[in-house]
């Protein structure tokens, strides 16, 4: 006799017959087709029996045999209704869990709204501009000793000389923006100008509220933005009035014939002060004639073409202008000059050095965008595991339904109405909170961001809020509507049908959660310490007590100076021309044959001293020593470190411009940018008094406030033609904490949501899980166990859950942050340590068993016999 | 009224069902069919047939044991019914009326020409 599996018909005819036959003919048409296989088999070859199988299968594709599918009407309106009325009583009855699902949902989708809104902004960066892909600015690769880089300034006659003889550019606009002084009657500020061809305005798209743009073609002219214009002349008609502006002591007046209009919130560049361009060479003596080495001057050129198409020719005729300035500028040859698109232009802007438009670090952006999706993933998983677990409590409404008539696609129907509802309520609350908490929050945190929505004005918003709504509702509403549906009515009302004991999906998607709330505690954690790891750093000099306040000129220094050594609040003075933290120059040296390029200080001899700058080496500047203003240098001990091969080379001559200096002393290191760059070489030069931008005014301890107030009474006093502009140097790196400062409490009001969200997630879970087991815990109880028992029991499982997550988690944290915090803080490497994820495991442990123990609580009260009586 | 006139084919499976009691099922009938008339049949059209006609009332049926040929399934085992009886005698009185009207001349010829 032939052995069973031998005769076994083709499996996949044999599936595909179960799939359409009726239920009820299977049984005997199977087996039929079975037993003829057999006699075939007895006759012919494994393969005719197989052709002849699958003949005789598809035979039965006949009205008789094929399942019926139960077609009926849509689902009437009025059923509609009945789901929604439902849908509330639901969210009403189980109060908990819904204030769960929806909070959980709205605060993950007000997180994803302001991202949308961040990175929207970011990449509709300066996309009012009309024709804004025809417009390029010109751009300058260049050979920055051996790295190649590209530069935002260009020669001044570049652009001129490419609106005459390159055909397609139609407009061409120079700028550069610079600071002065500005006066009218008693307002006095300083201010950014920027000055600029005719085309700037008929290039970009600044409209004017007031004037014509073509009065910027009168040498004498001025356009105000609207700001300034409300700054300046508040309640007044600016239109005629003399503007003073004030450059190295010099007057200039100009007359206001325009202002432009608000300023879109997307202008990655605007302008306050907006002059002719022309008036450089009176104001700032720039030899406006002539292609000079570019690295003294800092002008943009922007162009605009016929086409955007036409870039690539426009791109090779720019070939032949860098043979025309690498004949005078041969230290640093420029490679090419380049078009770069305006649109793109501020997202790049991190690499290019100084560019026109300025734009954040798409960096962050990305990390926000992840960290909206995975609470988004977060939210739902809550959602899924909570929805499941409470429809333990419907299941005999489901069983009713389908008892009387309810098809499972009408219940699927029913669940995802629910689910649409609650989506819909969670979206508004979370729209609400996005734009009325979470984007002013983001506002002050970032000062200067500004960013606001208005969601009926802007489609994209609320086309992002839509798709969103609908891509949770249904991501979130699939997977309960079609496994409680599923459920056997029968077994329902028998009280046999309990949730599957297993519900694995639910396990994964903890374990899932805990991995992303393990990230977003420990990303907390390490903002955080990253922040007081910059904080506490060492500046490298003494900023307290430190008033320092910028000199117009010699004049202004000298008073301030005789006002100091009179006053027995200040204990010491020195002027300088840079102030660390504040401004400083590039400077390019030669040693030998070798070219560097350091960062370099203009001082006063007491500088070191008043800054209290050590110096390690050698000795500073002494006054009145002539050879020490003439080429005498001190450098820090980067520049030996780096420079030097860790030697001090005090007899070495290095060569500045083509003079001659020696180095007389080494300071120690010194923060001048910020923690995040690595402190580079620089040098200290001698300066004469006459060339003194800043005075340093060392106050006794605590007197700062007081002696400010002085010292600012006798600027206005002695020069009402000047603004006051003093500033404490402790504060001049505050920016940079503001902004990592806000970095911290972004991420650690992301931990906070996230702990809540695994939280909740967790509560959910549980709770399925007690439900399941109450008769258990019951009989344990009756039996004798305490609590701490029963909470071990439970907790076991989630903690192996968790420790998973942890495994998980841990190194690819651990990993993922040092290579974020690499590229974000080059200058503190290896604050990721071990704290941080000991801590995170503990806060996650207390979470757990937090939730856990609410749970058995609640369990402990109940009275066991209640729960085992219901049989 | 729909479901008392007897198809061809059906009173072939019905007569069948007849002849092979009490072992009539899906599988043996089809076989009865192809060795008494030598006609290709397919087991889905006996079935086809077979739901028919129990529709219709002429045959009642009820499950087997299991058998291992049939990989552990039961066959359906088909008797026919009193009013399965009657529309076969219906069918076969109807027949042999109608034959029995030929007048003998008809025939005969047909006959002749047939030698």
């Amino acid at each position: 006799m032939a052995d069973r599996s031998d005769i076994s018909p083709p499996k996949w005819a044999d599936r595909c017959l179960s799939w359409f036959c009726k239920d009820e003919l299977l049984e005997e048409v199977r087996g039929d087709l079975h037993e003829f296989y057999g006699m075939e088999r007895a006759k012919k070859s494994a393969l005719k029996a197989n052709w002849s199988y699958w003949y005789h299968m598809l035979h039965f594709l006949r009205p008789f045999a094929i399942k019926k599918r139960i077609r009926t009407r849509q689902t009437p309106i009025a059923m509609y209704r009945s789901y929604i009325k439902t849908g509330f009583r639901n969210l009403k009855r189980q109060q908990l869990a819904s204030f769960i699902n929806v909070f959980g949902l709205a605060t993950t989708i007000a997180i994803s709204l302001v991202v949308y809104v961040l990175i929207d902004r970011q990449f509709s960066l300066d996309d009012f501009h009309t024709d804004a892909d025809q417009i390029f600015a010109v751009q300058t690769r260049i050979d920055w000793n051996g790295t190649e880089e590209t530069w935002g300034r260009t020669p001044l006659l570049l652009g001129p000389s490419l609106e005459a003889e390159v055909p397609q550019v139609t407009e061409m606009a120079r700028v550069s923006r610079r600071s002065a002084t500005v006066r009218f009657d008693d307002n006095v500020f300083n201010e950014r100008l920027t000055y600029a061809d005719p085309g700037y305005l008929s290039i970009f798209n600044f409209p004017l509220s007031q004037g014509q743009p073509t009065s910027l073609e009168s040498k004498k002219n001025i356009i105000l933005s609207l700001a300034s214009s409300e700054k300046y002349f508040p309640r007044t008609d600016p239109i005629g009035k003399d503007l003073k502006i004030i450059i190295d002591g010099k007057a200039y007046l100009f007359t206001v014939t325009g202002v432009a209009q608000k300023f879109p919130e997307n202008a990655s560049f605007t302008f306050d002060f907006l002059l002719p361009f022309e008036n450089l060479k009176d104001m700032h003596g720039l030899d406006l004639q002539g292609w000079h080495d570019i690295k003294s001057q800092s002008v943009f050129t922007f162009i605009k073409l016929d086409q955007s198409g036409s870039s690539p020719q426009v791109a090779s005729q720019l070939k032949s202008y860098s043979d025309v300035v690498n004949e005078i500028n041969t230290d640093w040859p420029v490679k090419q000059f380049g078009l770069y698109p305006l649109p793109s232009l501020a997202r790049n802007a991190q690499y290019v050095r100084e560019t026109y438009a300025s734009g954040s670090t798409p960096e962050i952006l990305v990390m926000f965008a992840i960290i909206s999706l995975l609470l988004l993933a977060s939210a739902c998983f809550n959602y899924v595991n909570i929805s499941v677990s409470m429809a333990q409590k419907r299941l005999s409404e489901i069983a009713i339904r389908k008892v009387v008539g309810g098809q499972r696609k009408q219940l699927i129907g029913q669940f995802l109405t629910e689910n649409f509802v609650l989506c819909f309520v969670a979206t508004i609350i979370g729209a609400l909170l996005g734009i009325y908490v979470l984007l002013p929050g983001i506002n002050v945190l970032f000062s200067g961001s500004g960013y606001t929505i208005n969601i009926f004005q802007d489609p994209a918003i609320l086309g992002f809020l839509v798709v969103l709504f609908i891509a949770l509702s249904l991501i979130s509403g699939a997977y309960p509507a079609f496994y409680i549906s599923s459920f056997k009515p029968v077994a329902i009302l028998k009280g046999k049908e309990n949730l599957s004991g297993k519900n694995r999906l639910g396990k994964v998607f903890l374990t899932a959660q805990f991995f992303l709330t393990f990230i977003a505690i420990v990303s907390g954690f390490l903002f955080t310490s990253i922040n007081e790891f910059q904080e506490d750093q060492d500046w490298g000099y003494q900023a307290s007590d430190l008033l320092v306040v910028p000199v117009g000129d010699h004049s202004q220094y000298q008073a301030l100076k005789q006002f100091a050594s009179q006053s027995p609040g200040i204990v010491s003075s020195a002027g300088s021309g840079s102030q660390i933290g504040i401004s400083s120059g590039q400077t390019a040296i030669r040693i030998l044959d070798d070219k560097f390029t350091v960062r370099s200080f203009n001082v006063g001899p007491a500088y070191f001293g008043v800054m209290d700058i050590d110096i390690t080496k050698g000795r500073g500047f002494e006054m009145g020593l002539a050879s020490d203003e003439v080429n005498n240098l001190v450098v820090n001990q980067a520049f030996i470190e780096q420079i030097s091969n860790g030697e001090a080379p005090f007899d070495q001559l290095i060569n500045i411009d083509g003079e001659s200096y020696k180095i007389v002393g080494v300071t120690e290191n010194f923060h001048f940018d910020d923690f995040f760059s690595p402190i580079t070489p620089a040098i200290f030069r001698l300066v004469p008094e006459a060339r003194f931008n800043y005075i340093s005014l060392k106050t006794v301890p605590g007197g700062l406030n007081d002696t400010e107030a002085l010292v600012k009474a006798e600027w206005t006093d002695q020069f009402p033609d000047s603004p006051y502009a003093g500033f404490f140097q402790e504060e001049v790196f505050d920016n940079f904490f503001a902004s990592t400062g806000s970095l911290k409490s972004v991420m650690n009001f992301v931990a906070m949501v996230a702990i809540i969200l695994s939280a909740m997630g967790l509560f959910g879970l549980v709770s399925l899980f007690i439900i399941k087991k109450l008769k258990e815990y019951s009989i344990r109880k009756v039996l004798g166990a305490h609590g701490g028992h029963i909470i071990g029991l439970v907790s076991k499982q989630f903690i192996v859950l968790m420790s998973i997550a942890l495994i998980i988690a841990a190194p690819f944290s651990y990993y993922g942050f040092e290579l974020l915090f690499e590229q974000m803080f080059p200058g503190s490497i290896d604050t990721v340590s071990a704290g941080p994820f000991l801590i995170t495991t503990a806060i996650l442990l207390a979470v757990i068993f937090l939730t856990i123990s609410s749970h058995i609580l609640q369990l402990l009260r109940m009275n066991p016999v209640k729960n085992l009586r219901l049989e | 009224m729909k479901g008392t006139q007897l198809g061809e084919f059906e009173e072939l499976v019905l007569l069948i069902v007849g002849v092979l009691y009490p072992d009539a099922y899906g599988l043996s009938i089809r076989e009865e069919i192809i060795n008494q008339t030598k006609r290709k049949v397919a087991i889905g059209a006996v079935h086809s047939a077979l739901s028919r006609l129990q529709d219709k009332g002429f045959l009642e049926s009820k499950l087997d044991e299991a058998t291992h040929e049939r990989g552990g399934r039961r066959k359906r085992l088909f008797a026919i019914t009193v009013l399965g009886k009657r529309a076969l005698e219906k069918n076969h009185e109807l027949r042999n009326n109608l034959f029995n009207q030929i007048p003998e001349l008809a025939l005969k010829g047909l006959n002749l020409s047939g030698l």
